[in-house]
């Protein structure tokens, strides 16, 4: 299994539904968790995953992320702090 | 709304106390004579444990259901079938169930707030008895509290038969939100599962299907924070948006609040 996260920063909280409404609809084949989070606080939309095929369901994530919030692309570098979020009960091995 | 299930089953333990991190934040020890069927309100066996806020046994044979606890009734929606029979004899004890033909269209809804089913700022845990009949790849909805499906606020349990995904929504009324998807790497087309979300605030949700953890995700986002309901509707989204067919029988919907409570099940339920 694989592992793969990352976040949208300033997203109004009026997309922030629509958001993770379309990233729950990845496709992540296999045994695992999608995982999205709205801070209102922070302005985030975080998403955690893990499963099988991870890498091609986050290029998807962050495609329909750019149809939804336009003036941020993610942020992948950024740690996806909030989660501990999928962790290590998800039973999939971190990505490296 | 009667009471029924196994009475005689001799259930040994209750509640355990404090997460211990055993299964989920939960541990068993001994469980009677239940195996792989439905124990009514176990493991204290034939009444509703104190922790019980909301069930629903869905043995009724016309008209709305009532709910155990305290009587809150969910008005009839569309057209379900009654009095079904349990699936074969993996669930003893358990039956008859109603069976909810076409999503978006058969389910049972209040409007408003129903005290009794809001999460607050509680552990939680949800478990339904549900039997699949369906074929399509739309989502059959178990419970919706939401106040709109724009604005979000409360809860939301969803189930994709395809793929067999369960789909978990909390939003608090903060506007703080998180939603998992259970990927369970099955199908549920025409199958009979048993399935408890477990929230342990400050801690992990995690969904058990026939007594397998399906995975765990944080919800540490939420702690501390109200997860209210706005609505009441079991079996249909409260918008109604898609009518299509079929999601399946529910036998029981049980909430219980800062309590693992386990009506029993496959492996334990």
């Amino acid at each position: 299994m694989e592992y793969g996260e990352v976040r949208w920063d300033n997203v109004d909280p009026k997309d922030a539904y629509k958001l993770m409404e379309k990233l729950t609809k990845v496709e992540v084949s296999g045994k695992g968790v999608i995982s999205t989070v709205y801070d209102p606080s922070e302005k985030a939309v975080y998403l955690g995953m893990c499963g099988d095929s991870v890498d091609k369901a986050l290029t998807d994530a962050e495609s329909y992320g750019k149809d939804v919030v336009k003036k941020d692309k993610p942020d992948k570098s950024s740690k996806y702090d909030k989660s501990s979020d999928i962790n290590a009960k998800c039973r999939c091995d971190r990505k490296k | 709304m009667s009471k029924r299930g196994s009475l005689d089953s001799s259930p040994t333990v209750g509640y355990l106390g404090p997460v211990n991190g055993a299964r989920g934040g939960f541990s068993f020890a001994g469980r009677g004579g239940v195996v792989g069927g439905y124990s009514y309100g176990w493991p204290s066996g034939g009444t509703s444990e104190a922790s019980v806020a909301a069930q629903w046994l869905f043995d009724e044979v016309a008209g709305n259901i009532v709910d155990e606890v305290t009587g809150v009734t969910l008005t009839k929606i569309g057209g379900p079938t009654y009095s079904q029979s349990s699936p074969e004899s993996l669930w003893d004890n358990l039956a008859p169930g109603i069976y909810c033909p076409r999503f978006g269209a058969d389910g049972f809804g209040a409007a408003g707030n129903e005290a009794n089913l809001d999460i607050g700022a509680n552990h939680f845990t949800i478990e339904w008895w549900f039997s699949f009949q369906n074929t399509n790849a739309v989502p059959g909805v178990i419970t919706d509290t939401r106040l709109s499906t724009a604005t979000n606020k409360g809860y939301y349990i969803a189930s994709d038969h395809n793929s067999g995904t369960m789909t978990v929504v909390l939003q608090a009324t903060d506007g703080t939100q998180v939603s998992k998807v259970f990927l369970t790497g099955s199908t549920f087309k025409s199958t009979n599962r048993k399935f408890r979300l477990v929230g342990t605030r400050g801690g992990n949700l995690e969904l058990f299907m026939d007594g397998n953890s399906q995975g765990t995700a944080a919800i540490g986002a939420l702690d501390g924070k109200d997860i209210d309901t706005n609505n009441a509707y079991i079996m249909i989204r409260l918008d109604s948006a898609v009518a299509t067919e079929c999601a399946g029988t529910c036998y029981e919907w049980r909430l219980s609040l800062n309590a693992t409570n386990n009506s029993g099940g496959p492996n334990g339920g």
